[in-house]
């Protein structure tokens, strides 16, 4: 089981929805789509979603009215077959069938969206007199749509490298908790405001301690989730950065505040 | 705008069209003797040899489809050709001619452009006709006009495009669906791309907005029209009972 804790460590929340993970869990393990072990893949998809919660990634409502789903075709199928007194086996509806269709219609619009990608990706290096580029863009500058955003998996991933290579402090005495998220939230504005721009890793001093480091990235998501920072990445596996955000006013943020009096 | 007498003298341009172009190729041919008996024409003869009225479609239609700043269907490069309001006594060469005429004009330039390796292709996007660099120039021009990749849509965005794309008009519940999740902000964001669009209200109860694809949506992926996207998977068919 440590193998699967390992992988879905990260892998979780890069779907699109629980009808892409369970797509997944059927290529990888090379299933067949029409007779989907129903037993076997429940059990997966409980797994990710252990992992998803364990990544303290909110658990989107739709992920969890699968599981159920999910289990309750899984009872279904437990269940022994009724059998007519005339000795002719009730044609009993797969408990699966539902899943199925909706699993096949999906993997087609799936399909249809590779191939437009590749297309947008064509497209994406064409350019008209003038050097305007032939795709529609900027017109929306919104994170939802854009590829280039960095995801909080490739953060995540980013800090799991730094945390690789920081040995766990032996035990001797337990300490008391010595940093604190607003502190380190102060420190990243500080940092990043007024149009500062600095590597996602310098963020982490070489000698710092796991318990700092942690609490220093804490502080970032939060910072990024209030839009008061920004997490860039200008190709795949490149490096982060992370700069001063569009949010107004440059004193310490709000939420710090808060958080400092009720802590 | 247009006399009546321009209607007659495009009748008659109908009529002397072949002798016209004839006449015109004689200019043609005349500067051209010109040069080569007296050697070399001086830079004004040259450009007014230039100026001579183009007599071959191709020119034309080149011309105009390089020139409208947006792409430009067949049909209305025909119609400035042939509609074009006429000096006294110029009779047009191009006044018969058809969309068809037109399509393969732009065909053969698309051909030979490809062929010549200039790095521009003539496209049809959206029902219309445009010049563009060629892919595999792409980081080049990069480099020059000192740009970043242009930014690309995420998975959740082109697989609702798909869906939208293909089964238009449909309700966001219905794309709900399909996908397994919410999908209010994508539709919301790909609106203000004006990507899609709000084509219609379904019977629904609610009344609920119907969305389908806008000819940005064909531009952006580089499709002449919706029947260029692929078939869906055939072999996904329905699910086996």
């Amino acid at each position: 089981m440590a193998s699967v804790d390992e992988e879905c460590r990260f892998d979780v929340g890069v779907f699109e929805g629980p009808l892409d993970l369970l797509l997944y869990l059927i290529h990888r393990d090379e299933l067949d789509i029409y007779d989907i072990p129903i037993e076997k893949i429940t059990r997966q998809y409980m797994a990710y979603l252990e992992g998803m919660k364990r990544l303290d990634i909110d658990v989107a409502g739709e992920f969890l009215v699968m599981a159920a789903s999910l289990m309750l075709i899984k009872s279904r199928t437990l269940l022994p077959v009724e059998r007519r007194g005339d000795g002719e086996e009730e044609e009993e509806e797969d408990p699966r069938l539902d899943l199925v269709r909706q699993l096949v219609e999906y993997k087609k619009f799936k399909d249809a969206a590779g191939t437009l990608m590749v297309r947008e990706a064509g497209q994406a290096e064409c350019y008209l007199a003038g050097g305007e580029v032939v795709i529609a863009d900027g017109q929306a500058d919104d994170a939802a749509l854009r590829l280039a955003d960095v995801s909080i998996i490739d953060l995540v991933k980013a800090f799991a490298e730094i945390l690789k290579n920081r040995p766990v402090a032996p035990i001797d005495h337990l300490k008391p908790v010595v940093w604190s998220v607003p502190e380190k939230i102060d420190a990243i504005v500080k940092r990043a405001g007024s149009g500062g721009t600095f590597r996602f890793t310098e963020l982490f001093d070489d000698k710092a301690p796991r318990g700092e480091i942690i609490v220093t990235f804490l502080a970032l998501l939060e910072l990024i989730r209030q839009h008061k920072v920004k997490a860039r990445q200008d190709g795949e596996f490149a490096e982060i950065f992370i700069e001063g955000g569009d949010a107004p006013g440059g004193g310490p943020p709000e939420a710090a505040a808060e958080q400092r009096e009720t802590a | 705008m247009k006399s009546k007498e321009q209607d007659a003298g495009g009748q008659q341009a109908d009529d002397v069209k072949v002798e016209d172009a004839g006449e015109q190729q004689a200019d043609n041919a005349k500067a051209e003797d010109k040069a080569k008996a007296g050697g070399k024409m001086n830079a004004a003869e040259e450009v007014l040899a230039s100026m001579a009225a183009a007599s071959s479609l191709r020119q034309v239609v080149g011309a105009l489809v390089f020139s409208n700043p947006a792409p430009i269907s067949a049909e209305a490069v025909r119609n400035a050709i042939r509609d074009r309001a006429l000096e006294p006594g110029e009779v047009n060469p191009f006044a018969k001619i058809t969309t068809r005429d037109v399509v393969a004009a732009l065909d053969e330039i698309a051909q030979d452009l490809h062929r010549l390796e200039l790095g521009i292709d003539l496209v049809e996007v959206s029902g219309g006709w445009r010049y563009q660099t060629q892919p595999g120039c792409g980081r080049w021009v990069r480099a020059l006009l000192k740009a970043d990749k242009p930014a690309r849509l995420s998975k959740s965005a082109l697989e609702t495009l798909a869906i939208i794309a293909y089964r238009q008009p449909i309700a966001r519940s219905e794309i709900e669906g399909i996908r397994g999740v919410a999908v209010d902000h994508v539709v919301r964001a790909l609106m203000e791309m004006h990507l899609i669009r709000a084509t219609g209200r379904s019977e629904l109860p609610g009344r609920p907005f119907l969305y389908g694809t806008t000819p940005l949506f064909l531009e952006h992926f580089g499709l002449k029209n919706l029947d260029e996207l692929a078939e869906l998977d055939p072999s996904l068919g329905a699910a086996k009972a």
